[in-house]
């Protein structure tokens, strides 16, 4: 599935967007993301699955569209 | 003047038409924060003919604010941003009554000030301002038009207004919590005028779209721009009340300590008072992290270390009890992490809370 990366997250990722394979839900991916860039572990992110923000642990169907969202404090 | 000629062009619209006018003309709007987002918004407002519109800042033009803050000039550095942004929106627009509050919105002046005013547009550019403003329109029901950026991107969204279900979604359900980590302001990451322009006009728009009852407000919605590939990407907002607690009224908001809420618990936030006992005991070390060019000058010793330059000097620092101060009193902040961060316990570091601009009278 594709993973939308939005602001500073960015930084750790090194690109706006990444595939994932293996995640039936979002505490999986989160897990897995977190082994694959544990610079994640001290930013602060939601996460909106099929363009829904979902602070549950929902299942994610192979052709999900997700993104992470941190918070923006400039103006 | 044919004042009708003003806004021909707009009434024009079949959507908008003379309701439109006259709905925009007996709006009330406040715009907190007359800066990147705020003055792009306050001259479109003014422009198309709002009725009411106040401005809340204390801050004074800077050369540095000129590249994106288009309402100011040259010839305005050192002046007071909202008497400057009044003036010029009444050349603009004699129409438009513009109510200046100079003055910081805090948990002692934010409801007062809002109660007045139908819609809130959130310019502001730190996370304290932005949930102190979120908690204040949740408290009073009023509609909040939320702004931000981060270099290339920004974020546009409407809180308190009720949508689809009777579902009503504040900044809180979206971000809960203030993050713990450093987030990054403009001053120290960096934007273009452009993006900071196109983010408060979209506010501008939004706020239009919601006083005339035009078209679809991004009502439990979040908008993100990306100015470098032109992508918009909106998502849904959802409830999410059981993540965080509120102030449940006047009395528990006026306690609140927002900066408190929004810095890191190793760094002590002191006001204006304590720093004048400070001053009189003679044994801290005041360092301003200003940039060198900032003004207004202060009149009590201390040294000058600007924030670009802090890293390089910190080891230079040999004061035990030292207090950090800046023009508001976020750049302190990350001055005195960075303190803590690098002596650990053995220094005591506190940041003067609404920085220099406290300091006047």
């Amino acid at each position: 599935m594709e993973i939308k990366i939005f602001g500073r997250l960015t930084d750790i990722f090194s690109q706006e967007q990444i595939s994932v394979e293996n995640a039936t839900d979002v505490k999986e991916l989160k897990d897995n993301l977190l082994k694959s860039f544990p610079g994640l572990s001290e930013k602060t992110f939601v996460i909106a699955v099929n363009r829904k923000i979902t602070h549950e642990n929902v299942p994610l169907a192979a052709d999900a569209e997700v993104a992470l969202l941190p918070p923006f404090s400039g103006g | 003047m044919n004042e009708n000629e003003r806004y021909s062009r707009q009434v024009s619209l079949k959507e908008f038409g003379e309701k439109g006018q006259r709905k925009l003309a007996s709006s009330k709007i406040l715009i907190v924060g007359v800066g990147g987002l705020g003055c792009p918004a306050l001259l479109y407002l003014a422009a198309a003919g709002v009725g009411c519109i106040g401005i809340v800042d204390n801050d004074f033009v800077s050369l540095n604010n000129l590249q994106r803050q288009v309402l100011f000039s040259t010839k305005d550095i050192g002046k007071s941003k909202v008497l400057v942004a009044k003036e010029k929106v009444k050349e603009l627009n004699p129409e438009v009554e513009i109510t200046v509050h100079e003055e910081r919105l805090t948990n002692t002046n934010a409801l007062d000030i809002i109660r007045e005013y139908d819609v809130v547009i959130d310019g502001t550019d730190n996370f304290p301002s932005k949930y102190l403003i979120n908690d204040a329109c949740v408290l009073l029901s009023k509609p909040l038009i939320y702004g931000s950026v981060s270099k290339f991107e920004g974020q546009v969204a409407v809180f308190n207004v009720s949508g689809k279900k009777n579902i009503k979604c504040n900044y809180r359900d979206l971000f809960p919590q203030p993050p713990e980590e450093k987030i990054l302001n403009c001053a120290e990451e960096g934007v273009l005028g452009v993006t900071t322009g196109i983010i408060g006009t979209m506010q501008a728009n939004e706020a239009i779209k919601l006083c005339t009852g035009m078209g679809e407000p991004l009502i439990n919605q979040l908008l993100i721009f990306n100015s470098l590939n032109n992508q918009s990407y909106v998502v849904e907002i959802s409830e999410n009340k059981t993540a965080y607690k509120l102030p449940g009224d006047e009395d528990e908001f006026g306690e609140t300590d927002y900066d408190w809420l929004c810095s890191p618990a190793d760094v002590e936030i002191i006001d204006r008072g304590q720093l004048q006992k400070m001053i009189n005991e003679n044994d801290t070390l005041l360092i301003d992290v200003r940039e060198v060019e900032e003004k207004p000058e202060v009149h009590f010793k201390h040294k000058r270390i600007p924030l670009s330059d802090f890293e390089n000097q910190i080891e230079n620092i040999s004061a035990t009890k030292i207090v950090c101060f800046c023009q508001t009193g976020k750049r302190s902040v990350d001055a005195a992490r960075m303190l803590v961060k690098n002596f650990g316990q053995t220094k005591k570091v506190y940041s003067l809370k609404d920085g220099v601009l406290s300091l006047r009278d």
